[in-house]
């Protein structure tokens, strides 16, 4: 299908991107890489009346160093990490995860910042994030503010952003040397958003796994994190504690899966537990 | 309407569109360069995939305007580029190709997919274009014409 008609503007700072979107009477969007506003628009799911391109804005691109974490611009192109164009502060994940997403084409212009804003949790940044305790870096009307990943989503497809606000970078903790993860999506086809998502991070006792493609908000499985964090090596019998603490997870979140789904995200638990730990 | 000026297969174009006007659309309908096929216009089926300031894009999901001031190149704009004339004859000789609807979208693909060099075997071919659908050709001789192409460009970079 094509696109209701809509106003196209093109914004050239961060701040005259916030002002336009703000003063609009109508229903205005940020529009970033497109990869996913452009379907929405397409298939007139979404029929804004003004969309603003900030997918040049300078302030969104970039890598600023800080030592404890890596602070990547909210325009980063998911291609970007696959190439390790951008450092890679997690030992290979977000260059693994990337490669995953979608095709080729697609990471050639879909957004990190975009990503996250649209919070798909059957997409992989979200759940990803989540697990490395990033934080989201906001600009907006009433001034700027960093949010925590794990609060930044709230439910399915919503955040705490508001209509103005934009994502102009995200801090990712940089993990040191013996940080070891597991990542397992499942899904039918090559590129498809996940029907199963796990990721693992493992890092000096600690450890955290998220599972996404919940329908909801990316999950902390606590339970099943416990496991892994005292695991050492993929010994006999673990496969049996996890996935009864991964039922126990489940359980606790009140997450109503059919059998199908719980088997099919057990196993992308099993997966990723084990590539974190063996 | 937005004014937008872009580089099309090495030709400065300037011209007006509406804001909603994909560059699938502008390229096709304003430019009359038909080789840009549309499939499912929201991203899927890789029909639509052209090159953005050298790397494929979706065409049916870049709106026009977000494209101005770049360098893009349709399926009619490889007339005089080697690694292309290779593909095509690969595919040509490999039956890459049947309708050929997927076909311009599938060779730019494959373009970028052997200059990056992740064409390395049957398993990696079909990874890197599980994007670009085809309902002819049961892929087999895509396959076969990527794993072709890679050969003879092989041969000729020994040859020179
Ligand atoms: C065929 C297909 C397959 C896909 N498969 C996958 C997959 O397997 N895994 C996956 O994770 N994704 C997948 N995607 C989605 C893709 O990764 C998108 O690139 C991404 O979700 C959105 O990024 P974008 O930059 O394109 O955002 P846009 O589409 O431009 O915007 C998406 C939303 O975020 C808002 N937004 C964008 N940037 C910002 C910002 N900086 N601050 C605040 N708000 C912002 C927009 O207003 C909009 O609401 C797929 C897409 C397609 C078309
Ligand atoms: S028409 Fe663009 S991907 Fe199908
Ligand atoms: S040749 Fe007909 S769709 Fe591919």
């Amino acid at each position: 299908m094509k696109p209701a008609p809509l106003i196209f503007e093109r914004a050239s700072s961060v701040e005259q991107a916030i002002g336009l979107v703000s003063e609009c009477k109508g229903y205005a969007k940020f529009l970033a890489g497109g990869q996913t506003l452009g379907p929405m628009i397409n298939l007139r799911l979404a029929q804004p009346d003004l969309v603003v391109d900030i997918s040049r804005l300078p302030e969104l691109h970039g890598v600023v160093d800080k030592g404890s974490h890596i602070s990547v611009g909210g325009g980063t192109l998911h291609a970007d990490f696959e190439d390790a164009v951008v450092p890679d502060p997690a030992n290979g994940l977000l260059c693994k995860v990337a490669s995953g997403i979608a095709y080729r084409a697609i990471r050639n212009r879909g957004t990190i910042g975009g990503s996250l804003a649209h919070a798909d949790s059957a997409a992989e940044w979200p759940s990803v994030m989540m697990a490395l305790a990033a934080r989201v870096v906001i600009h907006g009307a009433a001034g700027s503010r960093t949010i925590e990943m794990s609060e930044f989503i709230q439910g399915p497809m919503t955040t705490v952003l508001a209509d103005e606000e934009i994502i102009v970078a995200v801090e990712i903790p940089r993990a040191s040397a013996a940080m070891r993860w597991g990542f397992d999506k499942r899904s039918r086809k090559v590129g498809e958003l996940a029907h199963a998502l796990v990721v693992v991070v493992r890092d000096n006792q600690k450890c955290s796994v998220v599972m996404g493609a919940t329908g909801g908000a990316p999950l902390q499985l606590r339970h099943t994190a416990g496991v892994l964090a005292d695991a050492k090596g993929w010994r006999e019998g673990i496969e049996r504690e996890l996935r009864s603490a991964y039922e126990t997870d489940i359980d606790a979140a009140q997450l109503h899966l059919d059998e199908y789904d719980r088997h099919v995200h057990g196993l992308a638990v099993i997966r990723a537990g084990k590539e974190a730990v063996a | 309407m937005n004014e937008i000026g872009m580089t099309l297969n090495g030709r400065k174009v300037q011209d007006r569109v509406e804001g909603r006007c994909t560059l699938a659309d502008f390229v096709r309908e304003q430019q009359g360069l038909t080789g840009t096929h549309l499939g499912c216009e929201h991203g899927v089926c890789g029909a639509c995939t052209v090159l953005m300031d050298g790397k494929p894009v979706r065409s049916c999901i870049t709106f026009a305007a977000a494209a101005d001031g770049s360098e893009v190149r349709t399926i009619e704009g490889f007339d005089d580029d080697k690694v292309m004339a290779v593909i095509r004859r690969a595919f040509s000789e490999e039956h890459g190709l049947q309708c050929g609807f997927c076909t311009p979208g599938m060779l730019i693909t494959i373009r970028d997919v052997i200059e990056r060099g992740v064409a390395t075997d049957q398993k990696a071919i079909r990874v890197a274009l599980a994007g670009n659908i085809c309902r002819c050709t049961g892929y087999l001789g895509i396959v076969r014409s990527v794993q072709r192409a890679v050969a003879l460009l092989e041969e000729g970079s020994q040859q020179s």
